[in-house]
């Protein structure tokens, strides 16, 4: 049976939508709103992940969040009188990526205290961690989680979701993007399944698993390829 | 007919006849001068027997004891004394009591009864009471492996005892208590616990420094929330410096820690997230200072998603 796709793109939004034999579950146009980085996860199981990724809940490493938070606490703990020395980190297991962090960090808090001050740079990274909160919990608040699932569809895709998200391999965050918008799209029940993407690379290398995953008929990129 | 199966065997430590001498010499020597054989006192004399025993010239004394460190020191592990004691709330470290299980191995090597005998009446009436359990514990935490143990203990107890109406309100004790903890915390246990500790008193830090006199509500909300804290942190302390115990029995141990730690972390971001929220908001927190790095740290978790899974 043959099928027609309509696909836009502009500065805000994309849409995707397709006709075809699986319209009888998703019939309708799904809007995915690319401008807020946040919103790249739609809102979703997978927007749980995100954060649990970020606070290291249920994954065996300290997660990204957990890591700047503690490794600049503990260089303000040894910079007490001037900014602690990249070695004294190094000391502390603070190198590379960690250390970079560490350092913009400490460089802001130093530009905004006129100087290199201890404890206000204590105050200032628990203000620090108190906007993270409260950004999480304005995303959450704006993205709330939908949770009438109720189809054995929806419940199959869930189930793929929750043993997909964390073995995803390499390629993890693109198809949690698109597992996320399939299941944006069985809560809403607001489009076929079948997507546009403009991550040809991705989708190049990955479309047959996608489709296994997703049971969507079919993938498009924005050149109009058909996957 | 359903063929009866005894019960397997558990592999028995050396010299497990003297730790059955041991136990019931300790359990006998409570409750004669207590008139209960409480956990917490058991636990720590047969330990305190251990360590006297360990450097005796005559192998015969020293016996092996599977024991780990846990919310109020070493403590006996149940399941490998199963035949010789009998803890009446295992989960409850604090106010259990423990039984002799008649029956159960004992050995007595020539003169080990005496000297038994005069180390557990000793401790007993030295620790007599409710009162001797704090010097008891004291004691006890000088064998603690990290100092970071005994800053706990000196928190736990000092803030417990002005909670309970013990010890007069001390702000400055409290707050240099806390700041103990901070600097002797072992960031080398496991580094997710590091980062939750930081977390908190990170947290807690202007609260506890800047407490009022006579402010025992915060204090009390203070010392449960570290505490919560401190469950987590014994469960991974048990894993790491345990003695004599079998190997799948750690592995035990290593499982219970992880799923009771993603349960802590989830507590512990509910809590700080309510209370940060809770907070006075100013129009600055949310996109004032750091909000840069806060938006770069964003890529960086994408990152790991993208490359860690």
């Amino acid at each position: 049976m043959a099928s027609e796709t309509h696909y836009a793109l502009d500065t805000n939004v994309v849409v995707a939508a397709t006709i075809g034999p699986a319209e009888r579950l998703w019939p309708n146009w799904c809007k995915f709103d690319a401008t807020e980085p946040d919103t790249r996860f739609v809102p979703s199981l997978v927007r749980e992940e995100f954060y649990a990724v970020a606070e290291g809940v249920g994954t065996t490493r300290p997660g990204i969040i957990d890591l700047v938070i503690s490794d600049t606490l503990i260089a303000i703990r040894l910079g007490t009188s001037v900014p602690p020395s990249d070695a004294a980190l190094a000391g502390k297991g603070i190198t590379g990526n960690r250390l970079e962090k560490v350092r913009l960090l400490l460089l802001d808090f130093s530009r905004q205290s006129g100087g290199w001050d201890a404890r206000k740079a204590r105050a200032l990274l628990r203000d620090f961690e108190k906007g993270y909160a409260i950004r999480k919990a304005d995303f959450f608040q704006r993205h709330p989680v939908n949770t009438s699932l109720d189809t054995k569809s929806c419940a199959a895709i869930q189930s793929k979701l929750s043993t997909l998200v964390p073995n995803g391999g390499q390629s993890w965050i693109r198809d949690c993007e698109i597992l996320a918008q399939v299941n944006h799209i069985l809560h809403t029940g607001t489009l076929d399944g079948l997507f546009v993407t403009e991550d040809e690379h991705h989708i190049g290398r990955h479309a047959k698993r996608i489709l296994q995953f997703t049971v969507i008929r079919g993938i498009r990129d924005l050149n109009g390829r058909f996957y | 007919m359903v063929a009866k199966h005894k019960p397997k065997a558990r592999a028995q430590s050396p010299n497990r006849g003297v730790l059955g001498l041991v136990c019931e010499y300790a359990v006998n020597a409570l409750a004669r001068v207590d008139g209960r054989a409480s956990g917490l006192k058991f636990n720590k004399l047969v330990c305190e027997v251990h360590e006297i025993m360990s450097h005796a010239t005559d192998h015969a004394f020293r016996f092996a004891l599977p024991r780990r460190w846990y919310l109020y020191g070493e403590v006996v592990d149940a399941a490998q004394v199963w035949n010789i004691v009998r803890f009446q709330h295992p989960d409850d470290e604090f106010g259990t009591n423990v039984d002799i299980v008649p029956g159960g191995p004992r050995s007595r090597p020539d003169g080990f009864a005496d000297e038994l005998g005069r180390i557990t009446k000793e401790f007993a009436v030295k620790y007599r009471g409710p009162e001797g359990i704090e010097p008891m514990l004291r004691h006890h935490y000088e064998r603690a492996p990290y100092p970071f143990q005994r800053g706990f203990l000196h928190w736990s107890q000092l803030t417990r005892g002005i909670i309970n109406g013990y010890n007069q309100d001390d702000t400055d004790a409290v707050a240099k208590a806390f700041t103990r903890l901070e600097g002797e915390y072992p960031v080398d246990l496991d580094e997710r616990l590091t980062t939750a500790f930081n977390r908190l008193t990170l947290y807690l830090g202007p609260s506890v420094q800047e407490r009022r006199f006579g402010d025992l509500r915060g204090l009390d909300r203070q010392e449960r929330v570290i505490w919560d804290f401190w469950k987590a942190f014994c469960l991974f302390l048990s894993v790491k410096h345990n003695s004599d115990e079998p190997r799948d029995e750690v592995e035990r141990f290593r499982k219970h820690a992880e799923v009771e730690l993603v349960a802590y972390q989830r507590r512990l971001v509910t809590f700080l997230e309510r209370e940060y929220l809770d907070e006075p908001r100013s129009a600055q927190d949310a996109e004032g200072p750091s909000a840069q790095v806060a938006t770069a740290l964003a890529d960086g978790i994408i990152r790991a998603l993208t490359d860690g899974f």
